[in-house]
């Protein structure tokens, strides 16, 4: 379903995405028709705008989490012009999984678009590359980061963006075993703690990035 | 001139009652002895003296002369006396012997009602009256000498005007006495202890009359008993209390000028800043002295420049420079009623006063320009939220909109349309990008929603130089105004570093946020613009260089 204040934007999403063959099951405009419409529609992903009525500061974030809480196998894709970290780790502390924040200006791109709500709806995160790309050139994360090769720099950003093994294998046309063994050194190097689960390796790399420590 | 004379008559009637007690003391009213001689000698003195001194200083009021009054009709009491040898005296006596009381009250205590009607009482129904129809010898007083204003003698309405008189004698002694307690219980320490003695004597003597009225009502007339004696007593002991007060008045008057004097002295030897005010309630014995400073727009100041409101039910005096209003007084009500005494005072503190109002002037304009820069600071600051809201509710969603039809019409189109509506599709999205870092850059969203710490951290996380925040900044909500001017201090700071660390820490206290940005170098340029917006909220902003690293403090105050 689509959630946006915007009436003309939701249509033509709408109609984009039908194009792309993904069924828009329901619209709302405020966040409480937001959480209403998910709950009789039911849909796979809900993507919704941070800023929304009735407070128009953050409630489509705060209607995305409460989703994620009520319906853990509903989706939510967070469409947003903001482009601070925070708001990414807001939405992924609590269940990083099935959660993406994008920024609005990627939602005309429709293969972007699409490939966000598959990856959500099969249980994976999303998180807007520009956002990743900007942690990751910033000053305090250079030195850090220069421990790194070249292309474990690059596992390393598309971890950020909450990609799993199997997308970065296709991503370099590496083997698993590879992957999985750039993605150790990357761990090791950076002195995170490796945690079993895909989905929270997100929080750990985004939480390392936004405040690397010497 | 007039005064010589009101003495020479009190003399007068001195000397006479001297000698009717010479003749027989035992038939006066005071009695025998050197006791009440020497009573009635020193309070016909006092009231003379207290009366003279009055009339003098102040030849427009009638109190000068109803107290030489006083003194006469207080000697004459004792000639209405079978001693008096001759009629005149004895007449005199008669007619005027209970005047005393009302020409006291109506001199001392400040009810002119009660005075009027204890006149009426005393010289008329007591006196004229009675003496018209009081024929002594046909009342058994042989020895008495002729009364020379008898008409034709009556004993029963002798009688009847005797006690006719006692009782409304007696009454408005009560009337009166009762006047000056409420007088006293009501009125300020400063009216008090100007007036409270002299009142408090009269109020005692005429309470004494009383008591010797309605002694004297069972009988029909006063007399000359022991009870009336010692109330006579009594009566002179208080008014010599109440003329010893009044004659002493321009000694005391002289003590307060030299008070003032010595407040001009004080002001000039040690010149305490906003201090005049202190000075002033200690010369004047008025700790609640309220010292205000009237502008020409309306607004009245305290010495320190800020605002005042009047102060109701105290008295307000002015002190004046020719025709212009220096200053106003708050203080109690009849501290400041001599105008003598205020125009000794504005002159003795008219530079402190214009040095006074001057510093009060500047300061509270001073204040009006601190809160105009505030004001301009903080519409400036709402003008940006606008925009970045505008922006993003606005432009940027229709742009998203715009890009979602191109491209909805670029999937339904083909070959040179379509390549034209991906290029277009394309442009748009990176306007999109151009115009999200121009609302950023504007005021970003994690200020306005979140407020400092995370916008800080935020910042920090993709700044050009290294930032560090070693400690979370403080979590709470500030004034939009403090948080922006916040922000952007640390933000320019950042800039102006250069490529070095920079290491942001905050702290509340005391009532104020202290911001210090540390770089290894000091920042390019200088921080004008930064002071200003800093100094428009009241703030302050400080570069200190120490062990190599540059300290940038800003302090600004948040409630």
């Amino acid at each position: 379903m689509l959630a946006d204040d915007e009436a003309l934007l939701v249509e033509g999403l709408a109609r984009l995405l039908a194009e792309a063959g993904v069924d828009v099951v329901g619209k709302a405009a405020t966040a409480p028709e937001t959480l209403r419409c998910v709950a009789l529609t039911r849909p796979d992903v809900a993507v919704i705008d941070i800023r929304m009525p009735p407070g128009h500061a953050d409630d489509g974030l705060i209607a995305a989490q409460e989703i994620r809480r009520r319906h853990p196998d509903i989706g939510v894709l967070v469409l947003s012009h903001h482009l601070e970290s925070r708001y990414a780790m807001r939405l992924l502390e609590e269940t990083p999984e099935r959660a993406g924040y994008l920024l609005k200006e990627r939602v005309s791109d429709v293969a972007v678009l699409v490939d966000a709500l598959q990856r959500i709806g099969e249980g994976e995160c999303v998180v807007d590359p520009t956002i990743v790309a900007r942690l990751m050139s910033a000053r305090r994360a250079l030195r850090p980061l220069e421990e790194l090769t070249a292309r474990e720099r690059e596992v390393l950003a598309l971890m950020a963006e909450g990609r799993s093994n199997q997308a970065i294998c296709d991503a370099f046309f590496l083997s698993p075993k590879t992957v999985e063994g750039h993605v150790r050194q990357i761990f090791m190097k950076l002195g995170l703690r490796e945690s079993p689960e895909q989905h929270r390796r997100v929080q750990a790399v985004l939480a390392f990035l936004r405040s690397p420590q010497n | 001139m007039k005064i010589g004379a009101a003495l020479l008559m009190v003399a007068g009637a001195a000397a006479a009652a001297v000698a009717v007690r010479a003749a027989d003391a035992d038939q006066t009213i005071a009695g025998p002895g050197a006791g009440p001689l020497v009573l009635l000698i020193v309070v016909a003195v006092a009231l003379s003296a207290a009366g003279a001194v009055t009339w003098r200083r102040r030849p427009d009021s009638a109190v000068g002369p109803l107290l030489l009054c006083g003194a006469a009709t207080w000697c004459a009491a004792q000639l209405a006396s079978p001693a008096a040898s001759s009629p005149v005296l004895f007449t005199a006596g008669l007619a005027f012997g209970a005047a005393a009381p009302a020409a006291i009250a109506s001199g001392i205590v400040p009810d002119r009602r009660g005075g009027a009607v204890l006149a009426v009482a005393g010289v008329g129904l007591l006196g004229v009256l009675s003496a018209l129809v009081f024929d002594p010898r046909a009342t058994g007083c042989t020895e008495c000498p002729r009364n020379l204003l008898l008409v034709r003698g009556d004993a029963d309405l002798y009688e009847t005007l005797q006690r006719a008189g006692l009782w409304l004698g007696l009454a408005a002694c009560v009337w009166l006495v009762g006047g000056a307690g409420i007088w006293l219980l009501r009125s300020g320490a400063a009216a008090r202890s100007r007036h409270g003695t002299a009142i408090l004597a009269a109020a005692m003597y005429l309470g004494a009359v009383a008591a010797q009225y309605a002694h004297g009502i069972p009988r029909g007339y006063v007399s000359a008993d022991r009870v009336d004696r010692a109330l006579w007593t009594l009566q002179g002991a208080a008014l010599l209390v109440a003329a010893a007060w009044l004659a002493s008045e321009p000694l005391r008057e002289r003590r307060a000028r030299a008070r003032l004097a010595r407040l001009v002295v004080d002001l000039e030897t040690r010149p305490e800043p906003r201090g005049l005010r202190d000075v002033l309630a200690r010369v004047l014995r008025d700790p609640g002295l309220r010292l205000v400073y009237p502008l020409p727009d309306g607004r009245c100041l305290d010495a320190g420049g800020r605002p005042v409101s009047p102060d109701a039910g105290h008295e307000v005096t002015q002190l004046r420079d020719r025709d212009l209003t220096l200053a106003e007084l708050t203080h109690t009500r009849g501290l400041l009623d001599d105008p003598a005494v205020v125009s000794a005072i504005a002159s003795a503190t008219r530079l402190t006063l214009r040095n006074e109002r001057l510093h009060a002037e500047l300061q509270t304009r001073l204040d009006d320009l601190r809160a105009m820069q505030a004001r301009i600071v903080a519409a400036g600051d709402a003008e940006r939220r606008r925009l970045e809201r505008d922006l993003h509710d606005g432009a940027q969603q229709r742009l998203a909109t715009l890009a979602v039809s191109l491209e909805a019409a670029r999937a339904g189109a083909s070959g040179e349309h379509g390549a034209t509506l991906a290029h277009a599709c394309t442009e748009v999205r990176t306007t999109l990008g151009a115009m999200r870092d121009v609302a950023h850059g504007l005021i970003p969203a994690v200020l306005a929603d979140e407020g400092l710490a995370p916008a800080v951290e935020a910042f920090a996380e993709t700044a050009d130089a290294e930032v560090w925040v070693p400690e979370p900044l403080p979590p709470d909500r500030l004034e939009p105004a403090v948080e922006t001017t916040a922000y952007h201090v640390v933000c320019e700071a950042v800039r102006r570093a250069g490529q070095t660390e920079v290491t942001v820490r905050a702290v509340r206290q005391d009532g104020r946020l202290v911001l210090s940005i540390d770089t290894a170098d000091p920042p390019a340029g200088d921080l004008v613009d930064l002071d200003d917006r800093v100094g428009a909220l009241g703030g302050t902003l400080r570069v200190e260089r120490s062990d190599g690293t540059s300290h940038i403090v800003a302090e600004l105050p948040c409630a």
